[in-house]
């Protein structure tokens, strides 16, 4: 009796483990359903690729903004491609972790992720990383643009741009800014911001986006630089005001919104969402992930579904996409220095 | 308001045959993982997300809410059998399940567990259907300094479960801290103790370390043992279900600790490793006979269980609300929730389609299955006590490997559940409890980052800063009379005894 119920225990867990495995995650096995769809048929004639399922490092936890972009192009790439894209959530080091496993992982086409401007530029430029720009990787496309904005209390004496930055320049140091961690996004366009504008505000750091909106939400700061989709819905219930945006376009997500530009004040602040591969990447392999994305980018169901999560869905070739990370590394190189200063 | 015809609606839905497979699966598949060591609520819900794509939103959206409970609930179930907590807020569950598996009473401990994690998961459903935004808006006036005092309050239980040696209990506690220092400093970005390795920068993984201090110092310590069983008694009783009596007897506990459970669940990132032990302290206190906690009496279980279910209602409360989530389950839940096309805030209790009404009521109804399921699996579970200790040991050390690995897929965190496996097993043969530990690692940085933001938001006026915050006043004074009172009582206790040796 004791040996049956033990077997049936041990049986149990076993099944159990096993089918989590199965749920689980860098496992790549050969598809067993091989044909693709038409279209991506005549590519395919040359070259014989995908033939099995392909890894997607997402160097972020699971749950996270990137993540879920990660999954959304996961479901409609997974039909053009034809293989299975399977998600590794690599989170560490604010991304680096993530960006120095792509970097390093085999070229053979089957190993792809996200970076991530400009956390991967920032990171490159204040401490030494395992991974550059030049020798790591092979760009593909850009999926996503994550442009910042500055966003005030719901009820802030403030309403524009302009009087915000007045009283900043006869008050400084009184107004408080939710940012979030050393030398992330929101810091360094605080940064920028204080440069620019001449101006002095109070950092206090927060982790991450939503820590950030909580904190203005709840009236403990002043201010903050959000991201889009950080700040989309709470503004569309008028728990906050947006106040500028630090894109080269006024937006349609936020009518109304004067961008800095447009107040006089020369800061674009836009991150991009790129995908990579290792260095040494054939490029026909490149290419054809590059066109698959591009059609994958333009399926109006993902649009929407990019939409709703915040996100901004664009698409960028691989060249331009290198040369907007070329660019992102110059205009940031400056603020960083700042920044390591402020460690040292 | 409540619009009762949606709720009714709601509830209609819930019965239609994909919605309640959808409840079923949920709260299976979530009590699996909850009670699997190393995997979490968070896991759980990050798997079924992309699942959920493909399906209408109500339907999705119960899948997850259901899970998220079902995990809650199911990590009482290997901290009660094995001493080890599925999910973090299932450690203080350790404290009573424990001792009280070894005596027998695994099922008792079981049962209430599950009884308890009902009623808690309802009250919180409940206070998220009525007073979802009030609640919320309360969440929001916790500011940095807040957080602090909440931090310290959850400290303080420091002292009243160090029953063998205070001073034992400090250094555990110490040593939690310091291992909650680990990584960039929160406001400088200084890196602290990380050996210049990018996976430490971010701190210590939570559930790694757990994993290894809380499981796998317990299975070295079970494979020193000379009993063969876990079960130390010679028969398992068969009692389950906790009597009326019990229940009604424990009224006050339950009530309380589900009260806990909501509001410190609404808080955004405090969550469900606070509120669980608020909770058990607190029981502690009201309770009549406070010197049998750490024995293993079903109290101590009902208010751990019943406060960690009910933080499900109060980060959903946060998250629907404000769009803010409570905890990383919630993040996901609040992704799946806009991929949807479901805007939190104050449009989501009035949009139409009633995916709201029907998602909040799956809520209510999963509750009943998980209270089901997990009252008729007990009569199984509780057998697991009478496993010969060497089948168990090896079968768990693989959970907790798969475990440790799963949330990052790194292997670096599995080495570290194995170095603080040692680390936790030297320390216990020493004497030392691991829970204070615990608390210090996951309290420590919340109270460091409450206070350095405090401070710096304070602009050089700490004092006015602070008495012009209602509510941190309030917590200090609650964090002294914590931390004061048993440390009165002991002194009490410390002149009686040598005023009756002096006799």
């Amino acid at each position: 009796m004791k040996n049956h119920m033990l077997c049936k225990y041990i049986g149990l867990i076993l099944t159990v483990v096993l089918v989590l495995s199965a749920c689980g995650t860098a496992s790549s096995q050969p598809s067993s359903v091989s044909s693709a769809e038409g279209s991506s048929q005549e590519a395919e004639a040359s070259l014989d690729y995908p033939k099995q399922n392909i890894t997607f490092i997402v160097p972020y936890a699971a749950g996270g903004g990137t993540d879920i972009s990660a999954r959304i192009l996961q479901t409609y790439a997974e039909q053009e491609l034809g293989v299975k894209l399977t998600i590794v959530n690599k989170p560490g080091g604010g991304g680096e972790l993530g960006f120095t496993e792509i970097a390093k992982a085999n070229p053979d086409g089957y190993t792809i992720g996200y970076l991530n401007t400009p956390s991967a530029v920032t990171a490159y430029l204040d401490r030494d990383v395992q991974y550059d720009f030049d020798n790591s990787f092979e760009y593909i496309c850009t999926q996503t643009l994550t442009p910042r904005l500055i966003a005030v209390q719901k009820d802030s004496q403030f309403d524009t741009i302009e009087s915000f930055i007045e009283y900043a320049k006869a008050h400084p140091g009184e107004l408080t800014v939710a940012n979030t961690g050393i030398g992330g996004f929101a810091h360094v366009t605080t940064l920028a911001l204080e440069q620019t504008a001449g101006i002095t505000l109070t950092s206090v750091p927060f982790d991450g986006g939503s820590e950030a909106l909580t904190a203005l939400m709840g009236k403990q700061v002043d201010v903050a630089p959000l991201s889009f989709g950080e700040a989309k819905s709470a503004a569309e219930n008028g728990e906050i005001k947006v106040l500028g945006l630090y894109t080269e376009e006024p937006s349609d997500t936020f009518p109304g919104v004067q961008t800095f530009r447009e107040a006089g004040y020369d800061i674009v602040m836009v991150g991009i969402q790129p995908i990579v591969a290792p260095k040494g990447t054939p490029k026909e392999i490149v290419d054809f992930l590059s066109q698959t994305f591009e059609k994958v980018f333009a399926n109006e169901e993902y649009i929407a579904k990019m939409d709703e999560a915040g996100n901004i869905p664009t698409y960028m070739n691989g060249a331009d996409t290198e040369a907007f990370i070329k660019d992102s590394l110059e205009q940031f190189r400056p603020l960083m220095e700042i920044v390591k200063e402020m460690q040292s | 308001m409540v619009n009762f015809s949606l709720l009714l609606e709601g509830f209609l839905a819930c019965l239609l045959p994909v919605n309640l497979f959808a409840l079923f699966v949920g709260t299976a598949f979530g009590i699996v993982i909850g009670a699997l060591p190393g995997l979490t609520s968070t896991v759980a819900v990050a798997v079924l997300l992309p699942v959920t794509f493909s399906m209408d939103p109500g339907t999705g959206l119960i899948l997850l809410g259901s899970t998220y409970g079902g995990a809650m609930y199911g990590g009482s179930i290997s901290a009660i059998l094995l001493n080890t907590p599925g999910t973090p807020a299932a450690a203080a569950t350790c404290i009573e399940g424990y001792p009280m598996a070894k005596k027998g009473r695994a099922g008792e401990a079981l049962g209430m567990a599950a009884v308890a994690s009902f009623i808690g998961g309802t009250l919180s459903i409940i206070a998220l259907i009525f007073v979802a935004p009030p609640l919320a808006k309360v969440a929001l006036t916790f500011g940095p300094l807040e957080y602090f005092f909440l931090a310290l309050c959850g400290m303080s239980i420091v002292i009243s479960i160090s029953t063998n040696s205070l001073t034992k209990g400090f250094i555990s506690a110490i040593i939690g801290l310091l291992l909650g220092t680990v990584g960039m400093d929160p406001i400088v970005g200084f890196e602290r103790y990380t050996f210049d390795s990018i996976n430490l920068m971010m701190g210590l993984p939570l559930v790694p370390t757990l994993v290894g201090m809380l499981s796998t110092s317990q299975l070295l310590l079970l494979a020193e043992e000379k009993s063969q069983t876990i079960l130390k008694v010679n028969t398992v009783s068969g009692k389950i279900c906790p009597s009326w009596a019990d229940l009604k007897r424990l009224k006050a506990v339950l009530i309380r600790s589900s009260l806990i459970g909501i509001v410190v669940g609404a808080l955004p990132g405090a969550g469900a490793n606070i509120s669980t032990f608020l909770a058990y302290d607190d029981a502690k206190r009201i309770s009549k006979h406070p010197e049998q906690f750490g024995t293993g009496i079903v109290d101590g279980i009902a208010a751990t269980e019943s406060s960690n279910n009910a933080i499900t209602g109060g980060a959903m409360a946060t998250m629907l609300t404000l769009g803010i989530p409570g905890s990383n389950t919630t993040a996901i839940m609040l992704g799946g929730l806009m991929i949807h096309g479901l805007q939190p805030g104050p449009g989501f209790f009035t949009d139409a389609s009633g995916s709201a009404y029907t998602f909040m009521a799956g809520l209510l109804i999963a509750n009943f299955i998980m209270l089901a399921i997990g009252l008729l699996a007990v009569r199984a579970f509780m057998h697991v006590v009478k496993i010969p200790n060497n089948v168990l040991i090896a079968v768990v050390m693989v959970m907790s490997v798969v475990g440790s690995y799963a949330i990052n897929n790194s292997m670096f965190d599995v080495g570290l559940m194995l170095v603080f496996g040692v680390i936790g097993y030297l320390l216990r043969k020493g004497g030392f409890n691991v829970v204070p530990i615990v608390l210090g690692l996951v309290l420590g940085p919340i109270a460091e980052k409450g206070f350095r933001r405090a401070i710096v938001l304070s602009k050089g006026n700490f004092f006015g800063f602070f008495m012009s915050r209602p509510i941190s006043v309030v917590l200090a004074i609650v964090t002294l009379i914590f931390i004061g009172w048993p440390i009165y009582k002991w002194i009490k206790s410390q002149k009686n005894r040598s005023t009756a040796q002096a006799q």
